[in-house]
Parts: structure tokens; sequence; C-alpha cells
């Protein structure tokens, strides 16, 4: 009976998982194309639906390069990596009260640290490495920028924790019942979304590398199912920050009971991209390591220290009234 | 801050408009009303014949000497009229040089083909505009 229950539990979780990257692939093909005034896939399918799946088998069925990619390990550990802890990620976010596959107490920092080194396992690939060779530089520089940015993320994630005073994340949502965090906490919201949008590598910080690349080295430089693997786990990322964003600041699978829970996190979480859809092209690049740990450091971290005041605040002073 | 409404503005505007970009075998682009495309005859459309007597104005004209011309001695008929597209630069001298308007710059800009020797245009391809699509059909 326990095994049916976990089962049909993780049959839920995949099929979320599937469907998600699905729409959210979609969406950042056809809808970021559309506000660039571009047309986007239209091919393949009505309107490119089926483009992904196309692209998916292009990488399946490149079986010379999967094979000659296959024996030099050191180029694919850091792509498995990078998969795994992503997925493992995505695996401690409860869903719903009751579709989740793990409880752990420390769940949310857990979840967080696990997407940060799957975003850095991807610069792993240390194959023909030298001393003095850019790939080093790019995995120490990729390093160093997560670790700063991590600073404003887990002190701007402060602010529910302290609400519900638990780290666990059915805490936390259990806490929004009645006022959702981002009501009185916009400030550590915003610091949230920015220093997130390190981590999903999209606008205003995608460029994790020097100022004249134009884009990421492990996706120009990997072929065939590395490259497959790479961006699948850069999107569970993606689907795994969206949701804790609705977790923690918008309710999580609270409102009102016309309908399912599970629905309410995937509208959530669709409408928060949605927003992020149009952030990434109004938001300038930030460009520039200096300007990086200024932005972390001087500002976000500012603000974040300034929402965590407000919330001691409020949870010293006007909890107990309430 | 400024700058990022205005930004937003455009974007919302964007994603409703119809975008710039084409898919360009299914959809094309309107043609400037100026351009110029390849060459062809005109025929008149009662006789059904090709204007052009071959008086040679248009091979005189024309600067890279593309245009060949034979004509009949005997009937002052047109026995062939070849052009080399390939080399073509669309310059439109030799339509001003017709006197009797029988050469026309048309708006096809499609001229891709796999042999270099399919771009020597003769009377057939020239006068391809004005063949009726109809018979070509039903090969009457």
């Amino acid at each position: 009976m326990i095994l049916k229950n976990l089962l049909l539990k993780a049959f839920y979780l995949l099929v979320f998982l599937f469907s998600g990257l699905y729409i959210i692939i979609y969406l950042h093909k056809k809808v970021l194309a559309h506000m660039q005034s571009r047309r986007g896939p239209l091919q393949t399918g009505f309107h490119g639906t089926l483009q992904i799946f196309s692209q998916i088998l292009k990488s399946l069925l490149n079986w010379p390069k999967l094979f000659t990619s296959l024996q030099d390990l050191s180029n694919n550990i850091g792509v498995m990596i990078s998969l795994t802890f992503a997925i493992l990620a995505f695996l401690l976010i409860p869903l719903t009260e009751d579709i989740f596959l793990m409880n752990i107490e420390m769940s949310l920092p857990l979840c967080l640290s696990f997407i940060m080194i799957s975003n850095v396992g991807a610069f792993l690939s240390i194959r023909k490495v030298k001393l003095n060779s850019n790939k080093m530089a790019d995995l120490l520089d990729r390093i160093s920028t997560v670790l700063i940015f991590s600073i404003s993320l887990f002190i701007s994630s402060m602010g529910p924790i302290i609400v519900s005073s638990s780290f666990n994340l059915f805490e936390i949502v259990r806490a929004q019942s009645i006022f959702y965090n981002i009501l009185y906490q916009p400030l550590s919201f915003i610091v949230f979304l920015l220093s997130c949008s390190l981590l999903w590598q999209r606008l205003p910080l995608d460029v994790p590398l020097k100022d004249t690349y134009f884009n990421t080295d492990y996706l120009s430089t990997q072929t065939g199912l590395n490259y497959l693997i790479s961006t699948i786990s850069e999107y569970i990322n993606i689907i795994s920050l969206l949701i804790l964003g609705t977790l923690l600041y918008l309710g999580g699978w609270n409102g009102p009971k016309i309908l399912h829970p599970l629905i309410w996190t995937i509208i959530k979480t669709f409408i928060l991209q949605v927003i992020l859809l149009f952030l990434y092209t109004i938001i300038p690049r930030i460009r520039g390591f200096r300007k990086k740990i200024n932005l972390s450091l001087a500002f976000l971290c500012l603000l974040s220290f300034l929402n965590l005041l407000i919330v001691i605040f409020l949870v010293l002073y006007l909890k107990p009234i309430l | 801050m400024k700058g990022i409404f205005r930004s937003l503005i455009t974007v919302i505007r964007n994603t409703f408009k119809r975008s710039v970009t084409v898919l360009y075998p299914h959809d094309k682009i309107m043609v400037p009303y100026n351009s110029r495309g390849s060459i062809q005859l005109v025929v008149d459309p009662d006789t059904r014949k090709i204007l052009c007597d071959g008086c040679g104005q248009c091979e005189k004209a024309c600067p890279l000497k593309l245009i060949s011309i034979e004509v009949d001695i005997n009937n002052k008929e047109l026995k062939s009229f070849c052009i080399d597209i390939s080399r073509c630069m669309f310059c439109g001298f030799c339509e001003e040089a017709c006197k009797k308007n029988a050469l026309k710059m048309s708006f096809n800009y499609e001229l891709t083909e796999n042999d270099l020797s399919a771009l020597e245009y003769d009377i057939e391809k020239l006068t391809k505009h004005a063949r009726p699509k109809l018979r070509k059909f039903w090969k009457i």
C-alpha cells in the first residue's frame, strides 16, 4: 500500500515535471519571440508545437557524437552532476499537501544549495584543461558569482523562514494561509527573483562568463546527448525555482476551495513565469564582474536586510495582536 | 526607470502586433514598386505575339553585353532572344532603350537554379509570364 502510494506520487511528479518542461520551453521559444517581434518556431506541428520533440530526437539520434562523448568521462561528469542535482532539488519540493516525495526539516536551504551545485556542475567539463586555459577560468568565475549571489538569495529567503519559524517548505506554506508573504515582503520577493535570474541563466544576469562572450561555454561546445542533458537540467532548475517562488511568496497551494490545490500551484507558477518573461525582455543585461558584485552586495543585500528588519518588527509586535 | 517603462510598453505592443519577420517560402513580403527583377518580353494580349521586332537597341544599351538577338531577315521576325541572367545587374537600360516597350523588368527575384546554364534565358523562358496557366494544367 505504501509502495503503491509512493509510486502514484512519483508518477504525479513526473507528469508535472514533463508537462512543465514542455510548457516552459515552448513559452521561452514562442512568447519571447513574439515579444521581440519575431515569429518563433512555426514549421513542425501547429505553430511549432512539436519543435521540442524534434530537437530532442535530433540530439538523441546523433549516435557518433554520443559515442565519442561517452568515451571521455571527464566531459560527462559535469553534465551528469548538473542533471542529478537538478532532479534532486525538484524532488524536495512539495506540490500540494499530499503530492510530495520527501519531507525533510531543512528542505528549503537544501533545495537552494542543490540548484546551485547543479548550476556550477554544468561548467565542470574538464576536458583538455591546462592551468592557464579558459575553461578553468570560466569555472572559477562561475563559482564565485554563484557564491556571491547566494548571500543575497539566502538572506532574502530568511523573511518567509522567520514568519513561519521553520526551514520546512510545508510549514512556510501553512503560515501563509491568511496573508501571502508577497503582501508585506515585496522587497524580498524582488531580491529573490533577481538573484534567481543568475541561477536560471536568463536576463538580466544571463551571461555567467566574460563580457566578450555572448553565450555560455557548455552550450556552444557540447553536442548530442550532452547538450540535451545540460539544457534540460537548466530548464528543470527554472521550474523548481519558479515553484519555490510560489511556495515562498505567493502562498503555494493555498487558495479558494473551488479548484484542486495542485491547480492553484500550477496557475501561480504559470503567472510568475509570464511576468518573468516580460522582465527578461525589459531589464538590460548587467555586464562585468564588478558590477555584479556591486549589485549583489550593495543593493540586493541591503534590500533584503531592510526587509528582514520589517519582518522582525511585524513578527515581534503585530503577530501577538493578530 | 523611465527607459524600463518605455521598453515595457514596446514589449507589450510587440506581443500583440504582427511580427516583422516572415517565414520566407510560405509568406512573402510585398516587393516595392520601383524594384527591378528579371527581364521579360511583353506579349500582345489580343494577337498573342511578341512585340519585339529585334531592332537591337537593347543589345547595344546593355553595359555587360549579355543580350544576343537573331533576326530572320526575310520575314523580319525574331528568331532568338537570349540573355544571361546570372551576370545581369538589373540596371534597366534595356528597358529604357526599347522604343516599342517590348521589354519589361518584372518583380521576379527568385532566380535560383541548380545549374548555371539554366540561367541563360531564351524566348520561351522570357515569355513564361504570358503563358495561359489553364492550358498548361489540362495539357491542351
